[in-house]
């Protein structure tokens, strides 16, 4: 019997990246693109980076750890196994591909499992939703 | 390593060479399956045919009535290409009349199909047929004889034979004979079985063999059908089951030796949930943990003693345990260990007979030597305890032989009575055998989930490292088990080619985490995919760790010969040269262009692998990996490439910035003057271009994506991708060679439980 009731909170959200390391604006499809890569005009600071840092907070105020925490990318993949931390708060700044948008969690103890999905908006905050 | 008596007393006795009776090598089809087994359309049959061979077919449309069964017959013929042509068989060429109900000594005009070209063709009829036969001859002939094809060994074969007999009565039992081909644990050998049916009567039944009978947690028992997830099909046909000696048979060369390291995975073995097992074999075989939870001496199955089985492969494996015992209770915790056998055994076959009402006089299976055709008695094996129906004139006596087994050839596994009820009735009848085996011996502890063995504050089950009080987690970057990959070329600040496969490095990280969430260890694994250049590129990595909290670095190369590493610092990071030369990881002398072109083979490569150790846990944010992963002329350290956002490490000849079309600015490097960078990072393992071919011919959306500055086209690397512009094979086939991942447990490591 699991009598773990979570005073946990779980808040997570997404940071854009730092002034001056996004440029341009998003092409329209009413302007045509270049032939080929070397024909492009590349925005200054632009890296050609395919992630975008990406935050996330858990915190509880558990005394002890909570149990098992698993945070897994939009394939599935897991990116954290293991706990949530004595302390009570852990923060992963995670490079996540541009292009994905979710993180799911898992935590608790094994016999009582929460699961958390993790929506990155376009906004580059990510928002729970039970 | 435990010595393996009972095997070696195994192996002496199994090649005593039974009396059987040797059978004159005959053709394929009736003569051995029984001409009153009609052969049922669903079966799909193959010969590994050589350009120019003719193979001869002849049979008659089955129908359980003595009237002429006049509808079409034909046999379908698919080539190695997958091209299916169908064949007509006519009175004239290959149908049998009505009248022939015995498969004939000659066969005067069978249809007769010459083949094109080498390869594997794969043969099934329209309907029932009974008799029938396929022989195949060198050459066309205006007739052959059925029961004495050329070469006198088996080519005909099926992974599952499918035949109707018409009635559960003895006068529809068979006493045919099948053989069954095994791996034997390495390439070039394999194991013979002679599948021997006496008064074998299923009516409408299958003939097939696999490794380990029905899948866990069933495997090596009987069971009823009705048993959830057991229906039609769970018996999954694995090995080629031949009509004659097959002329593929080899006989085995290995002898399986295994080594049980113990527990794997988190390092502890939890009540409740189980564990993960590591065990080394030499072999590719099948193996069987048996925990004698009972703690009554023996290793027995049949009790509440809990079991593991399934395949392995040459190397390191893992086996689960789900932490419940063969009753399917948990098993408790203790302070005193568990015994624990694994077996690893070679050439094990099951025949896991289908709906099979009688088997009487019964079944057996014996050895075949592909060498001299003799038989050889072996330990036969079943469990039916799950099927019994409680009259003895129907059940097997005795009702299981799980740990000693009976002598093959002189024992045969008997059930039914020819009538449509019995154990076997939609049921799976599973008898099995084995080549050979080892074993060996762990003491296995089981601990309280709840417990802390480490006293780092975190439970055993939620703890990573339950026994090491340093670390509790893991952080992948890109995840576990995944690697991404950074495209380089190396030509900068000369104009490149832009294919961006001078160097494709493939990367994971992992971060071991402390209770608090802090980083103490980080391994980073590396993989060369290709070095399509000409000049010999080193490896390094300056990470934003300050040099003076790492206490040891470790390297491994192709996951072996670990040895300590230099580091050094790097202003207020710290620099470590991973490899001077990255062509030393690759398995190949001389080539210049390494998997990049497909002209030439697929070269092979070794990982590299670091174990970075920290003094003190340091709060790490891991959104900038790979970090300053770069790449530099091994003559000339001073010539370095880096990701746009890296400025070059101290020995970095600066010198080089502002010449050619370099055009780096600051806060972004190694680009050219049009703000291309000569390193790309890419969050995931893709296909990376041919040689000279330009990335965006393998990946058009990248020219959006730059165009964009990064908003569009997020997903260039996976989307809209060309791939006949990739580099996805050598000129002998073969992929480019994948990421080379270490499991956590060798580098991160940790403390192990018990030390």
């Amino acid at each position: 019997m699991n009598t773990w009731k979570p005073r946990t909170q779980i808040t997570a959200f997404g940071l854009l990246l730092t002034s001056g390391c996004v440029g341009g604006e998003p092409s329209s499809d009413s302007v045509a693109l270049p032939a080929t890569l070397r024909d492009v005009d590349v925005q200054q600071g632009f890296r050609f980076e395919a992630t975008r840092p990406v935050e996330i907070h858990l915190e509880t105020s558990l005394p002890h750890s909570g149990g098992a925490l698993i945070v897994r990318r939009t394939s599935g993949d897991v990116i954290f196994r293991g706990s949530l931390p004595v302390s009570g708060s852990l923060v992963l700044r995670y490079p996540l591909p541009r292009h994905e948008e979710e993180f799911d969690v898992t935590f608790g103890p094994a016999d009582d499992p929460r699961s958390l999905r993790l929506v990155v908006g376009s906004d580059g905050i990510a928002k729970g939703a039970m | 390593m435990r010595a393996g008596n009972a095997a070696l007393s195994f192996v002496v006795l199994s090649f005593v060479v039974l009396s059987f009776a040797a059978k004159a090598a005959r053709a394929e089809g009736s003569a051995q399956t029984g001409d009153n087994q009609s052969l049922d359309p669903k079966t799909v049959m193959f010969l590994d045919l050589t350009a120019g061979e003719v193979v001869n077919v002849s049979a008659r449309a089955f129908r359980a009535t003595s009237t002429l069964y006049s509808a079409p017959l034909f046999i379908t013929m698919t080539d190695p290409t997958g091209s299916a042509e169908q064949h007509e068989l006519t009175l004239l060429a290959g149908r049998f009349g009505d009248e022939v109900s015995v498969t004939p000594t000659s066969v005067g005009a069978p249809l007769q199909i010459s083949v094109p070209e080498d390869g594997v063709y794969r043969f099934s009829f329209s309907e029932f047929v009974a008799p029938w036969d396929i022989s195949v001859t060198a050459v066309p002939s205006p007739s052959v004889d059925p029961m004495n094809p050329e070469g006198g060994r088996g080519r005909l074969y099926a992974t599952q034979w499918s035949f109707n007999a018409g009635t559960f009565a003895s006068s529809g039992a068979t006493d045919s004979d099948f053989y069954v081909v095994t791996p034997a644990g390495t390439e070039g050998s394999n194991y013979v079985w002679l599948l021997d049916f006496e008064g074998l009567a299923g009516y409408v039944y299958d003939v097939a063999g696999n490794s380990l009978g029905l899948p866990p947690p069933y495997s090596r028992t009987s069971q009823e059908a009705a048993v959830e997830g057991l229906g039609y099909g769970a018996f999954v046909p694995e090995h080629d089951v031949y009509l004659n000696l097959p002329v593929t048979a080899l006989g085995p060369s290995a002898t399986p030796v295994v080594t049980f390291d113990g527990v794997s995975g988190s390092g502890m073995t939890l009540e409740g949930a189980g564990g993960q097992f590591r065990f080394q074999s030499n072999v590719a075989g099948t193996y069987q943990v048996v925990i004698d939870t009972d703690r009554n001496g023996a290793f027995d199955p049949t009790t509440s003693d809990a079991v593991v089985a399934g395949s392995c492969k040459i190397g390191n494996n893992d086996a689960v345990w789900d932490g419940v015992d063969g009753f399917g209770a948990s098993v408790p915790s203790s302070n005193v260990p568990y015994n624990a056998r694994l077996y690893l055994r070679i050439g094990e076959f099951h025949f896991a007979g289908w709906d099979i009402e009688t088997a009487k006089p019964g079944l057996s299976i014996v050895g075949v030597d592909p060498q001299t055709d003799a038989q050889w008695s072996t330990q036969m094996f079943w469990d039916d305890r799950a099927i019994l129906t409680g009259d003895p004139n129907d059940d097997p006596a005795p009702p299981e032989t799980v740990l000693d087994g009976v002598a093959s050839g002189s024992t045969r596994h008997e059930w039914g009575n020819f009538h449509g009820a019995g154990p076997g009735n939609v049921a799976y009848v599973d008898t099995w055998v084995f080549g050979t085996e080892s074993s060996d011996d762990h003491a296995l502890e089981v601990h309280a989930a709840a417990a802390d063995a480490d006293g780092d504050g975190v439970t055993n089950a939620a703890d990573s490292f339950p026994c090491d009080p340093a670390l509790s987690s893991t952080l992948f970057v890109p995840a576990e088990g995944v690697s991404a990959a950074v495209f380089f070329e190396d030509l900068w600040p000369s104009p490149g080619d832009l294919d961006f496969n001078d160097l494709v490095l493939a990367y994971n990280y992992a971060f071991g985490l402390d209770s608090q969430g802090e980083v103490r260890v980080i391994t980073v694994n590396l993989t060369p995919r290709a070095a399509g250049a000409g000049y010999h590129s080193g490896i390094g990595l300056v990470l934003p760790i300050n040099s003076t909290l790492i206490s040891n670095v470790t390297r491994l190369l192709g996951g072996e010969d670990a040895a300590s590493h230099s580091w050094e610092a790097e202003g207020s990071g710290t620099l470590i040269r991973v490899l001077d030369d990255t062509r030393d990881l690759f398995l190949v002398e001389g080539q210049v262009i390494l998997n990049t072109d497909p002209t030439k083979p697929v070269v092979n490569v070794n990982s590299v692998a670091l174990r970075i150790e920290l003094s003190s846990p340091v709060i790490l944010s891991t959104e900038d990996v790979p970090f300053d992963l770069f790449t530099f002329r091994s003559t000339d350290v001073g010539h370095e490439i880096h990701l746009p956002k890296y400025h070059g490490t101290s020995y970095m000849n600066t010198g080089l910035f502002g010449t050619g079309i370099d055009g780096s600015i600051e806060g972004w490097w190694f680009v050219d003057r049009t703000g291309l960078p000569f390193a790309l990072s890419v969050p995931a393992v893709s296909l990376y271009p041919l040689e000279r071919l330009q990335i965006d011919e393998l990946f058009p959306n990248i020219i959006g994506f730059a165009a964009s500055a990064g908003t569009a086209n997020t997903d260039y690397y996976s989307e809209g991708v060309v791939s006949e512009n990739g580099f996805v094979a050598g000129s002998f086939g073969g992929a480019p060679p994948p990421p080379e991942l270490l499991p956590i447990s060798v580098v991160i490591g940790g403390t192990e439980c018990g030390s």
